[in-house]
Parts: structure tokens; sequence; C-alpha cells
């Protein structure tokens, strides 16, 4: 009897710690958890400047995340966000530098989506992994923008080009207004329009998908597309703030953006996550970021303990999906 | 045959009072089994009768909350797989548990490897190769041991699980579902194999939801209803009815419940369809109102005309007519668009998006017309949903629940409905009850009743004779790629029918004869 007892307390408690790990509860947790840690120890945690740090950060890490969460619902990745970042930033301020500032925008962002239509065809025509493709295109761009620029930055950019990633709309920064917008128009896609019911669908089960009539290859070159999109706006944004065109941009975007996703609740089978999920994750991530700077850790440690958190959030993932 | 009074034939094992629970569900209720060395003990039942738990009880994978399990008459507890397999108990999975990349021999002796010379980390291939040898010319397995697993066919490879339980020396041996992947031809090798075991004084637990094969290897039938222990008969003296009605328990009036409709004007007219080497010249027509057939062995090529005609895969040449205009179809979508709905044989891999809800399975084909201006409107979509889930009666807690949580039969339902939601006037089905237990098969035949009533035409790809007879007008039979016989279902026997797959020349002369011609 005492035995029988025993079993069902670990039964319970072990069902405890998996619902705590893989429902959503577990995110804000953890967030509050770290705001508590970090207000207590410093006290330039809890001001409004902080606040807006946080903010601005929060919204680069949202461009890129929102964007990878499109080919990971389609269990696949984009490795190249980084790469296409750096050729955007280049590209981007070139074209400024000519056209003006305006057109240099659009253009950055049009080129972003070229890098991700041409990720999302190669990987739905020939039907070859994400992994290889992106990862061949990360480097492919990167090597375009050392290129082009022989590893230089890109100076000289307009004054008014700086509004982007410096200036505020009220109390908000501007990247912060672009990210939210950016939230809304995703939501908007994922569960309100067929391209966001087919990525579910073919995420879930592509065959199942293909024989309910969907054009699985269009979905996949238009998910990566996306993907592309908002890696070349999160590139216009950065370039932006630090007023200059950086080949080495976005160099741990990727990595980021992958753990935001997954963090956030994104299965990396495909077909399942929530964009609140992401939204919370990003929150999460750029918390611990900005609370690692505050309380003055290495920046090398920083790397190791991001890197930590990334590979717990993928193990949480394998417990949440696992089937019983 | 059995005799259960010979002192030479003792008990091998006996589980008594087997009672087992699960949060909420009383999966056991004080179950009986009991098992003679040479025996095939069937062991049946509707999906969640119980079957699966009482096999998982005895492989060590759940332990009973209740009961007492003997082996050769002393009492034994099982907690863990391996205990089972000391004690002799073998278990064959529906799903293969071999490794594609490794060698046969390898595969039989996996996480037994023989050591060389008493090194205990080197491995002996060649007597592994050699044991492996000696076992596979007992079992007369016309494979070599340094064969790679992904090299043999479906019925090899379940032959080789079988020669490596065998390898445990296992005195008893679980067998789930073991004919479900095989032609009927493979089934007599496995059937040879199950006789070879029986005399070595093996017993043998055979689960099958294929009550005619069964019933011809069978010699005694438990059968479970609700975690309840119904009856334990002997299955020659027992009609398939009596067992079916059994399971089920209430009286079946039929299993085929066929009602016929009048046969309308031409929809679909195929010519000389062809994708070689998988089917040639393939020439028919079907009719508003009517349920056409296509039997065959695997490998007939009978799915893969109708996979071909609804643009899941293509084909080389031929014509395709709906409604006397030529179509061109060459994805799923275009079939969709004429009309076209195909409903494949494997509802989890091709059919259901499992973790998406019933309604949004429902709607997927239609998504469409929910839209304005680009824009999907929930409320519409979720109230057509209900609506087909209502007509179709399809069991489920909510139209938000996910399709991963619904029985075989009420997924096979969600697919129909959506290809009902999209107006398909053209239905063609794989395997449409694979899978799905009794009672929800007639279900589904009613559904399919249903739809010619309303003006559908309807194909049924099937390797269940009595099914296409029961429930098709129409007949056509493949072999080897090709139309080897069109028969009316009223009229054809199934010994014609069987000849006609078989390819006119060799027809079931073993054992299985008596039992196809019931």
């Amino acid at each position: 009897m005492g035995k029988n007892t025993e079993k069902n307390t670990s039964h319970i408690l072990l069902n405890f710690t998996k619902n705590l790990f893989t429902g959503m509860g577990f995110i804000p947790l953890l967030i509050l958890l770290l705001v508590v840690i970090t207000a207590l120890n410093q006290k330039n945690f809890a001001t409004f400047s902080n606040l807006q740090n946080i903010s601005r950060q929060f919204s680069l890490l949202a461009l890129i995340a929102v964007g990878q969460m499109f080919p990971i619902l389609m269990a696949g990745l984009d490795l190249s966000q980084g790469g296409v970042m750096g050729a955007v930033s280049v590209l981007s301020t070139l074209a400024m530098l000519e056209y003006g500032v305006i057109p240099g925008c659009i253009l950055g962002i049009l080129i972003g989506g070229m890098f991700g239509l041409v990720n999302g065809t190669l990987i739905a025509l020939f039907n070859i992994s994400p992994f290889v493709v992106t990862l061949g295109m990360m480097s492919f761009a990167r090597g375009l923008a050392l290129m082009i620029t022989n590893g230089q930055s890109i100076y000289g950019l307009p004054d008014s080009f700086s509004y982007l990633g410096t200036e505020y709309i009220g109390p908000f920064p501007v990247p912060f207004v672009i990210a939210s917008i950016i939230f809304f128009i995703s939501y908007i896609i994922l569960h309100r329009t067929r391209f966001g019911r087919y990525i579910y669908a073919t995420g879930g089960n592509e065959q199942a998908a293909r024989i309910s009539g969907i054009n699985v290859k269009l979905i996949k070159a238009c998910a990566y597309m996306y993907c592309g999109l908002l890696a070349g706006l999160a590139s216009v944004v950065i370039s932006s703030r630090v007023n200059s065109g950086q080949p080495n941009l976005g160099t741990g975007a990727p990595l980021e953006s992958i753990a935001a996703v997954v963090i956030g609740g994104v299965s990396l089978f495909g077909g399942e996550g929530k964009l609140r999920g992401v939204f919370l994750g990003v929150i999460v991530l750029s918390l611990i970021s900005n609370s690692l700077n505050i309380l003055n850790v290495n920046s090398y440690l920083q790397m190791m303990i991001m890197a930590m958190v990334i590979i717990l959030a993928v193990i949480v993932d394998r417990f949440r999906y696992a089937k019983d | 045959m059995l005799d259960v009074g010979n002192k030479k034939r003792d008990v091998i094992l006996r589980m008594q009072n087997i009672t087992k629970r699960f949060p909420g569900v009383l999966a056991l209720s004080g179950v009986h089994f009991d098992l003679y060395p040479g025996e095939v003990h069937l062991l049946v039942g509707e999906n969640g009768a119980g079957k699966s738990t009482l096999i998982k009880i005895l492989s060590g994978v759940y332990r009973p909350d209740e009961g007492d399990i003997f082996v050769d008459g002393k009492r034994v507890t099982i907690q863990r797989p391996h205990q089972a397999k000391e004690l002799g108990i073998s278990t064959i999975y529906q799903e293969f548990a071999l490794i594609p990349h490794l060698t046969v021999a390898e595969n039989v002796f996996l996480g037994r490897e023989i050591s060389a010379n008493r090194i205990p980390f080197l491995i002996d291939n060649k007597s592994i190769d050699e044991r492996c040898q000696v076992l596979l010319e007992q079992l007369k397995l016309p494979v070599k041991p340094k064969q790679y697993v992904r090299d043999l066919n479906t019925a090899e490879k379940q032959l080789v699980e079988i020669a490596r339980a065998l390898s445990t020396k296992a005195k008893i041996l679980i067998m789930d579902e073991p004919t479900s992947t095989l032609t009927s031809r493979e089934i007599e090798r496995l059937f040879d194999m199950v006789i070879q075991l029986k005399e070595q004084g093996v017993g043998i637990i055979y689960i099958s939801h294929r009550l005619e094969e069964a019933k011809i290897i069978g010699d005694r039938a438990t059968v479970l209803r609700d975690g309840k222990h119904i009856d334990t008969l002997a299955v020659k003296k027992t009609g398939i009815d009596h067992l079916i009605s059994l399971m089920v328990g209430e009286k079946i009036s039929e299993r085929f419940p066929k009602e016929r409709t009048a046969k309308g004007p031409e929809v679909l007219k195929i010519r000389n369809l062809s994708k070689p080497p998988f089917f040639h010249d393939i020439t028919f027509s079907l009719h508003k109102g009517e349920i056409v057939g296509f039997a065959g062995l695997l490998g007939s090529g009978k799915e893969r005309v109708i996979r071909a005609i609804s643009g899941v895969e293509g084909f080389s040449m031929g014509s395709i007519k709906i409604d006397g205009k030529p179509a061109k179809i060459s994805s799923s979508r275009d079939a969709i668009t004429y009309g076209i709905s195909y409903l494949p044989s494997d509802r989890k891999e091709e059919g259901a998006i499992l973790r998406m809800s019933v309604g949004q399975n429902v709607t997927l084909s239609s998504l469409k017309s929910y839209c304005s201006l680009g824009i999907l409107r929930p409320k519409k979509e979720i109230h057509v949903a209900h609506e087909f889930a209502e007509r179709l009666q399809i069991k489920m807690p909510s139209i938000r629940t996910l399709v991963e949580y619904l029985s075989g039969g009420n997924q096979q339902k969600v697919i129909i409905a959506r290809s009902l939601c999209c107006r398909s006037k053209i239905f063609f089905f794989d395997e449409p009850t694979q899978g799905i237990d009794v009672g929800a098969k007639v279900e589904i035949y009613h559904l399919l009743n249903e739809l010619v009533k309303q003006g559908a035409a309807v194909l049924i790809a099937s390797s269940e004779l009595p099914e296409l007879m029961g429930m098709c007008d129409r007949i056509f039979a493949m072999y080897h790629g090709q139309i080897s016989g069109e028969f009316n279902a009223q009229e054809v026997s199934q010994e014609e029918l069987l000849r006609a797959i078989f390819g006119k020349e060799k027809f079931l002369e073993v054992s299985g004869a008596d039992a196809y011609s019931h």
C-alpha cells in the first residue's frame, strides 16, 4: 500500500514538472524571476531609459523571430538570416547614397525578400533540406556583402536615415512601433488568411496538405520569402541605428531567433505554435540579455549562457511534443 | 484437434483475473486467458476492447493492478520487458523494430551479439552469420544473413522479425496484426511458418482485425469487449458473424448494408491510362450513382491507378474525361477543381492533419469559400464545419478537438466531410475501412450509400474482397498493372474474382482456399 502511494506522489510530481515546462506557464514565471532578481540587484534596471532600451532590443529580435517562425512552422528553419542582414545592410545603404533614403530602405527590404524567395524556391522545387540551403545562403550572402565592401563599413549616409533606429513616436522607440505592426500583420496572416492556415497544414502533414489540394511548394516559397522580408526590415532598422552599412551585421541572428521561437513553444517538428508564444519568447530572451548586461556579466560568458538557454529550450521542446 | 485433456499439453500460460485501470478508464476487468503449447489462440475485439492492454501486460510494458500470471504453472511477476523475454515471451509488433541499415544477422542478434574469443568488445560476425543461417534454414526463409534489411520486402521483414523472436527461444509468441501489410501470397508463407512453429510446440497469441484470415490459422478465439472477457470458443465451430456479434455486442443486421441506386450518366471516362511499370492501358468508366471496386493484390497497381487519376501521382499516357469533357489533372489541386477527391488508406500519414482541429480539417480544401477580401471569416467556417460534422455524425467532444484524438472511423469521416465540403462529385477511396472497427465499418458503408444516393460516383480500391462484393455494383480485377476482368458484383463468386486477381494462373492451393470460399 505504502509503495503505491509513493508511486502516486512521484507520478503527480512528474506530471507537475512536465506541465510546468510544457504548458505556457513556465515562460511568465521565468520572466518574473528575471525581473525580480535584476531589479533587486541593480537600481538602473527599473528605469525609464532602460525600459526603452529593452524595448529596442525586443523589437529587433522580434522582427527576425517572427520571420523565423514561418519556416519553423513548416518544419524548416532559416539559417541565412544573419548573412542576408549583412548583404541587405550593405546594398541598401549603397542604394541610399545613390537614390535617397526611402528607396534605399524599400530596396533593402525587397532584397531580403528575394534572398528568402530563392531559399524557399530551392527548398520547395528540389525538395532539399532547409538546413543545407539556408546554410549555403548564409555564406553566400555574407560573402557578397564582404566582397562588395571589401570588408569595410559604409558611412556618410543622410542624417534622416537615423530616424528609424533612434527616434521615438510618443514614448515608444520607432523600432518598437515597427515590431508591433509586424506582430499585428503576422497575426492576421497566420490566423485569418488561407496562407496562414496552409502553413500550419503543410507543417503538420505535408502529404495530407497536398492531397487536400494545397499548393505546398508555393506555400513553402512564400513562407521563406516572408522570413527574408523581415530579415531585410530588421537589417534596415539596425543599419539606421548605427547609421552605416555593416557587412558583418547580424552574425548571431539565426541562433537568437530560433531560440526565441522555440522558447515560445513553436515545435521544431512543424505545424504547431502560436505567435503569442513567440512574443513571450522574444521578451524572455531580450530580458535575459539586458539583465546580463546590467549585471555586468562578461560578454563571452553571456554567449555561453545564451547558448545554454537555447539548448534548454530545445530539450523542453522534445518533452512537449514527445509522443507518449 | 486440441486435446486439452492430454497431460503432455499442460497450459504454458495462464492469466487470471487481470484488471488494469487507467485514469478514468477500466481498461481490463477480471480477464482470463490461457494458452497451450502448439496452439494459435486468437485475441479479438474492437479497438479499445483491451487487447493491446492485455498484451502489454504480458510483455512487461504495463503492470496489472490485480490478477496473476502463471508461466509453466509457476506464478510470475513481469515488471519489465526484459523479464518477459527471459520467460520466453516474445512480441512481434505491427511496426517493425528492425534497423534498415544493418544486415539480417545483425538485426536478429541485436543486443545479444556474440563476442569473439571472449574479448568482450569485439563482435564475432562470423559466428553470428552462421547461427543466423541455421535459424533461417530452419524457418525455410529465403533470405541471406548478410542481406541488408532495407533491401527486403515487407513480408520478408515480418518473417525476419519472427526469426528474431524465435532466436530468443520464445515459447510464447505474440503476433499483433501480422498480416496487415502482406499480400495474400505472403500471408500464405507466414501461415506456413506459423504451422511450423506450432509443430515445435510454440504457443501463439494472434491478434487480427481480419477475421477471415485469422480463422484459417486459429485454434481457439478469446473475445474481449469493453475490457471484459466475453467468451473463449473453438474457432472451427464458430461462424465469423457470430464472432463479430460477440465483439460488437449487439447483432449487426448486415455487414454490408448495400442499397441499390439508379445508375446515372457517365461522369468519368478513363482511356488507355498508363504509367510503366506500374500500370498499362487502363480503360473504364464510372457513372453517377454507382460504386465501382478495384480488386487486386498489393503491387497489382490498383491503388496507383486511383492515385494517378486523382493527381496524387502522375501518369505518362492516356486521357481522362469528366462529364464528357477532357480533363487535365496533374495535381490534387487540379483533381479537386474537377470535383474528384482522393481519400487515402493511411489516414494518419496522408489524410488528416492530426494536430489540427476537426473543424479546420473539414474546411481545409474549401477555405476560399469562407474568405472575404482574403480574410477568413471564422464564424462562417465553424458553422459549415459543424453542419458537416453533424451530417456525418462525427463523434467528437467539440469541433475544436484535434483529429489526433478521434478513432480511425471518425478520422475517415472527417476526411469524407472535407471532400463533401469542397463539393466533390467523384470519390476515390483507397482501402476505405483499413484499420477501422467492425462497428464503425458499417457506418462508413452507410456513408458510401448516402454518397451515391446524392448523385456522387464512388470508386473503391480494396484488398478485402468481401467488402468489394458486398458494397460495389461493378468490380474490376487488376493483375500486374492491367485490368484482368470486369464483374457484376452481385453475380460474381469469390473464386472467380480470386482467379482474376491472381492472373488466372496460380490460385490459392493451400489452406487459404477453403476459408476464402466460405
